[in-house]
């Protein structure tokens, strides 16, 4: 939490240098979903907690989850076992990804672009470089974006025990949605 | 994948530079819609196929036709800018649009990993020694497939540059990348990425790098923009240019390919090509600019598995078989015509002779030629100098047609003739050799031999004849082999050998087919070779000779020099090419016109072995180079099966090779891939289960037409000169099944239905027959029992005391009474061993038994016929209905105060019902019960219904269910 604070604070602050148009956008309620689709066993879980900024400036961008916000399992034993045994989520509290666009995009166009982003996927306290493909829509003064991925599990040093590999996919599919405005003074 | 070939018109343009000594080019023109492509990629897979990347797609070639290669007819056809081959067989194909496409098992499709695909232009593929793949981009740096995940390295990650001009990857497996801004050297360690980054700061001659290429000695050859070509030792860390390359005056730098340890070609944009070789210490022996190409712009250079090499000079492919061949067509503008002797001098110069000239070509320091022709003034060359010989001195020896030997004494400018007068055998000199201080001249009449003085002058002749022990005064070539024997091919007494003053004879005798030498060799294994008129080549190894012709891989016999070069092979020319012998193996490769010779009519032993073991043959139309390499590229063409057909539609390339006995008309496209020279190439197939023999063949394409089911192994094989015994073969095995009447299943299927048919009837006919057998027990038993009932006395005594009282009473009645007594006798006789009566003839004898029984009973016995008309097709048991009235009369009370009726009336069509009223007699009869079973049994055996018996306290019923004869008369007769 202290780092996106951090993060957006200086993002506010170079916005606030420069008045004629927002650089910054962010948000607070993006929606993440996650699917893992396992032979025995389909798991989806939600959470519209994510928060999120872009600095059109630089092309660069953070988002993030606390993860204990998913919401959605099939049981509450399962969500006790997500955030206890597998995401641990009391050691590592937030899932974030942050880094930069590959492409230029031209922001005063309104209109959807395709971009890449090239950061770092933070998830159970392991940091991984990740190309992420997603949608870049801009309008009405907003950024929406939109993207899928998939983490796989051992990649982020989660363990699985394999009494429940039935149950849950090593390879978990991540979609996230969220729009952003421009940060106000 | 889908191929077609049409629109693309292959141009072959031989060009004979002149000028400069180069190698041959062929230039090959890809062409669409009557504009040539630009060509910027060249690769070759490791089924030896070439693929050219254009700027209108992707083009295979086989050495006989460019197959455009294209995922559907909709897919644009953006330019290919990079060509790789992975480990698994995978061609990656990388896009000007940042397009990447994976050609797998001939399907073409686009690689769309999750990440995405880059937005600009694919420039270089590299596969690091754990086999991922990597990739740079103009404009997005660099891209690397790792464990399914595509990672980037750029700017951020301390990469020199986002636009990465090409990719190589060194021995100890980092990838290099130029840049605008140097060198980047990227690599994973413990899963980060490293980039280490070289530049001016460095000792980088020039940050731009356009090409990098690692060697194998442990250096990276670095392509620059304005400074040419430099490396970096991997070993000291330094930054080097080649000496003489210091000043570099071609240009940009576009490719840099290395053929050999001692040589690499750089590819410039303004410059064409730059061949550098190297000796000692990187250092530059001669660098030279293959001036033909003009102002070409090369894009890519290649060497392929035969050591050809290919160029892509902007929109034409050049084909070149490398360093091997050179020619020189031409000095100063002065055609090199109908050589007739070559020297090269130990100083370097290039000794000539035509039949008007003798000219003297010098290279000079700057690449140059230069042409003088020598002893204008004494009009030597007009005296048509067939043979030159430089001796251990310097001097030069010239031998003439008609005039003898000349001797020219470089230091002192003498010139001397020698003619018969001075001892000469003859003065048609025809060959000169000399080892040491000896020098040996073969003419027309015999040979001679003088020796030269410490005062450059030379002792007096002496000659050897037919007189004093030579066997043939003509003699065509002299040589001195490393033993300091004399060899001395004849015309028509074949090969002489002179050692230590004894003359050896070996000609047909000794099992030599031809008698004619022309030219003798020895390789540097102290064999000796020689050339013959009509029947190849022979080695001899001082014991036995050995032939080597047609069979064993030689491509004409008619065979003019043959020569030894440095690396142990054997330069045999001939009127249309040249032969190259590897005496190790006899493995033979051959350059004929796809090498640049045309037909070129060489002149007896007009060639000559240089201080670098080169050789220069001197032809028709100017002089030939040869330098072979080290070790001899791969000579043998590559089999290579490009497409199967079934009644000549493509193959679905994944599908299995089973077909329908309806696809049974197969064809097969193959190829065998020899660049060098395609037009050599013959095949051999062999489709086994069809025919066991090889076919020899120089098509490319087979069809086996109505192939019968059955299994199959199509084998195809090429060669050159029919040298098959190595070469490489492709197979395609098949199956074409038979139709399913014709397979096992179906065999099986019908063996059990045959089977269970069989025994079927079998049984039905067992059971038939069982049943047979009972019924004539049956009615054994019956007629038994009928005839028991009916000779029971009992019956008898009541009919004979009812006969006594009627002849009292009524003799006619009494004798039509004994009438019906014997018609009723006669009748059981008659019907006992007949299975079956009709009712009318049953009714008939129930009438006379009853006639008889109511004589006895009178009244107290009635018998009601409500039946009608007594039908002959409905049949029954003979007796049946009689034994049925003897029951109803043997088991009922029959008195006046009691009548008995009996009932016989039909309950449908085909039953019949014996009824009586019940009255039963106080003291039972001893009953079997066999007569209703016998019935009953009967009924049934001969396929009726068993009878069936209601009985109630007044009435007892019988149903019969009569059989209906079908044939109306009955056979049973």
């Amino acid at each position: 939490m202290k780092k996106i604070f951090f993060f957006v604070t200086i993002l506010t602050c170079l916005c606030k240098q420069t008045r004629e148009s927002p650089l910054v956008f962010s948000c607070s309620d993006g929606v993440a979903n996650f699917f893992s689709y396992a032979p025995l066993e389909i798991i989806k879980a939600s959470t519209n907690q994510v928060r999120g900024a872009i600095d059109i400036s630089t092309r660069t961008f953070f988002f993030a989850i606390s993860v204990n916000t998913f919401q959605g399992f099939n049981s509450g034993l399962q969500q006790e076992h997500f955030n206890e045994n597998y995401i641990e989520s009391d050691e590592f509290p937030e899932a974030t990804f942050k880094g930069k666009f590959i492409e230029e995009v031209d922001f005063s166009q309104e209109g959807s672009y395709e971009v890449r982003s090239k950061g770092i996927l933070e998830l159970h306290g392991v940091k991984r470089e990740r190309i992420i493909k997603g949608m870049l829509t801009v309008k009405d003064n907003t950024l929406g974006v939109s993207a899928q991925f998939t983490v796989l599990l051992e990649d982020h040093n989660i363990k699985v025990p394999r009494v429940v590999y039935q149950k849950i996919s090593p390879e978990i599919e991540v979609t996230l949605n969220a729009i952003l405005k421009p940060n106000s003074e | 994948m889908r191929k077609f070939i049409s629109g693309i018109a292959v141009i072959l343009l031989y060009s004979m530079f002149l000028q400069a000594q180069i190698p041959f080019l062929k230039e090959l023109d890809i062409t669409r819609d009557g504009s040539s492509l630009r060509i910027n990629k060249i690769y070759q897979d490791q089924q030896h196929y070439i693929w050219i990347g254009t700027s209108a797609g992707l083009y295979r070639y086989d050495g006989y036709n460019f197959q455009k290669i294209s995922g559907s007819d909709s897919t644009p056809n953006p330019a290919v800018t990079a060509i790789m081959r992975d480990r698994t067989g995978c061609l990656w194909i990388g896009y000007e649009d940042g397009t990447i496409m994976l050609l797998k098992h001939n399907l073409l499709s686009e690689y769309s990993p999750q990440e995405g695909t880059p937005k600009v232009a694919i420039t270089d593929f590299a596969s690091d020694s754990s086999g991922n793949i990597w990739f740079s981009t103009y404009g997005e740096g660099l891209y690397t497939l790792r464990n399914n995940l595509l990672y980037n390295f750029n700017i951020d990650d301390g990469l020199s540059d986002n636009s990465v001009y090409a990719l190589t990857v060194c021995k100890s497996g980092e990838v290099w990348c130029g840049t605008d801004v140097g060198l980047s050297i990227c690599s994973w360690k413990n899963d980060k990425k490293i980039v280490e980054r070289l530049s001016q700061a460095q000792g980088l001659p020039d940050n731009i790098v356009r090409t990098v290429q690692s060697g194998p000695t442990g250096v990276i050859w670095i392509g620059m923009q304005d400074k040419g070509v430099c490396y970096y030792d991997l070993v000291t860390r330094r930054f080097a240019i080649p000496s003489n390359l210091q000043q570099w005056n071609y240009g940009m730098v576009t490719r840099i390919c290395l053929l050999n340890p001692e040589e690499f070609w750089v590819g410039t944009e303004k410059s064409g090509i730059v061949d550098v070789e190297l000796f000692g210490n990187m250092r530059v022996r001669e660098c030279g600019r293959a001036s033909g190409l003009g102002a070409n712009r090369i894009n890519d250079i290649l060497q392929d598995a035969e050591g050809n090499i290919w160029m892509a000079a902007n929109n034409i492919l050049l084909f070149s078989t490398g360093e091997k061949l050179e020619f020189i067509h031409s000095v100063n503008d002065i055609p090199l015509n109908n050589i007739q002797a070559v020297l090269h001098r130990k100083n370097g110069e290039l000794w000539l002779s035509t039949p008007e000239k003798l000219y003297n070509v010098i290279l000079n320091s700057d690449g140059s030629r230069s042409i003088t022709s020598m002893f204008e003034k004494e009009r030597l060359g007009a005296l048509s100098i067939l043979c030159l010989y430089e001796d251990s001195s310097g001097n030069i020896w010239m031998g003439t047609f008609g005039k003898g030997v000349f001797y020219y004494e470089e230091k002192t400018g003498t010139l001397r003739n020698i003619r018969e007068d001075e001892g000469l055998a003859n003065d048609n000199v025809l060959s000169i050799a000399g080892k040491g201080r000896d020098v040996w001249f073969a003419t027309l009449g015999g040979v001679s031999r003088c020796s030269i003085t410490s005062d450059h002058s030379y002792s007096p002749l002496e000659t050897f004849t037919q007189e004093n022990g030579l066997k043939e005064n003509y003699v065509y070539d002299v040589f001195i082999d490393s033993k300091n024997r004399v060899w001395f091919g004849t015309d028509g007494k074949g090969i002489t050998k002179y050692d230590n003053g004894v003359f050896q004879n070996f000609c047909k005798d000794d099992g030599l087919k031809s008698d004619v030498i022309y030219s003798i060799t020895e390789d540097s294994h102290g064999i000796i070779w020689f050339s013959t008129l009509d029947a190849g080549i022979y080695s001899f190894d001082g014991k036995s000779f050995r032939n080597f012709s047609l069979g064993e891989g030689l491509s004409e016999i008619g065979i003019s020099s043959i020569k030894a070069d440095d690396h142990g092979n054997l330069i045999i020319v001939n009127d249309f090419g040249i032969d190259v012998m590897e005496t190790s193996t006899h493995k033979f490769l051959y350059y004929g016109a796809e090498s640049g010779i045309n037909r070129m009519d060489p002149n007896l032993n007009a060639s000559n072995k240089d201080g670098d073991g080169s050789i220069w043959i001197g032809t028709k139309s100017g002089i030939i180079k040869v330098r072979m390499p080290p070790t001899l590229p791969d000579s043998k063409p590559f089999t290579v099966l490009n497409g199967v057909q079934i009644f000549l539609n493509d193959m679905d390339e994944n599908q299995k090779p089973v077909f329908s006995y309806k696809q049974n008309h197969v064809s097969f496209d193959y190829a065998g891939l020899y660049f060098s020279s395609p037009e050599k190439v013959v095949y051999q197939y062999k489709l086994d289960g069809y025919n066991n023999d090889w076919i020899k063949t120089r098509d490319r394409f087979i069809t086996f037409p109505n192939l019968p089911p059955g299994t199959y192994n199509f084998q195809v094989r090429s060669a050159l000169n029919s040298q098959f015994r190595d070469a490489s073969m492709v197979s395609f095995p098949f199956t074409i099944e038979p139709p399913f009447w014709k397979q096992i299943w179906f065999y099986l299927l019908v063996f059990i239905v045959a089977v269970s048919i069989v025994s079927f009837v079998v049984k039905i006919r067992e059971k038939n027959l069982r049943r047979n057998e009972q019924r004539k027990k049956e009615q054994i038993e019956f007629q038994f029992e009928t005839l028991k009932s009916q000779i029971n006395p009992h019956f008898l005594f009541n009919s004979f005391n009812t006969l006594a009282a009627l002849i009292d009473e009524n003799q006619e009645v009494a004798i039509i009474y004994v009438d019906k007594l014997s018609d009723f006798y006669r009748s059981i006789l008659t019907y006992k061993d007949v299975d079956m009566i009709s009712l009318k003839e049953e009714w008939h004898l129930v009438t006379n038994y009853i006639y008889l029984l109511q004589h006895r009973h009178g009244e107290s016995l009635r018998l009601v016929d409500e039946v009608g008309e007594k039908r002959e097709d409905l049949m029954l048991p003979p007796l049946t209905l009689q034994m049925l009235v003897e029951n109803a009369v043997k088991h009922n009370v029959v008195s006046k105060a009691r009548p008995l009726t009996v009932r016989i009336f039909m309950k449908n069509e085909e039953t019949i019902v014996i009824e009586n009223n019940r009255q039963p007699k106080t003291q039972q009869v001893a009953s079997t019960g066999f007569g209703l079973r016998s019935i009953s049994d009967r009924f049934e055996i001969l396929g009726g219904k068993r009878i069936t018996i209601e009985q109630n306290a007044d009435h007892y019923q019988i149903e019969l269910t009569l059989i209906k004869n079908v044939l109306h008369e009955s056979s049973y007769y």
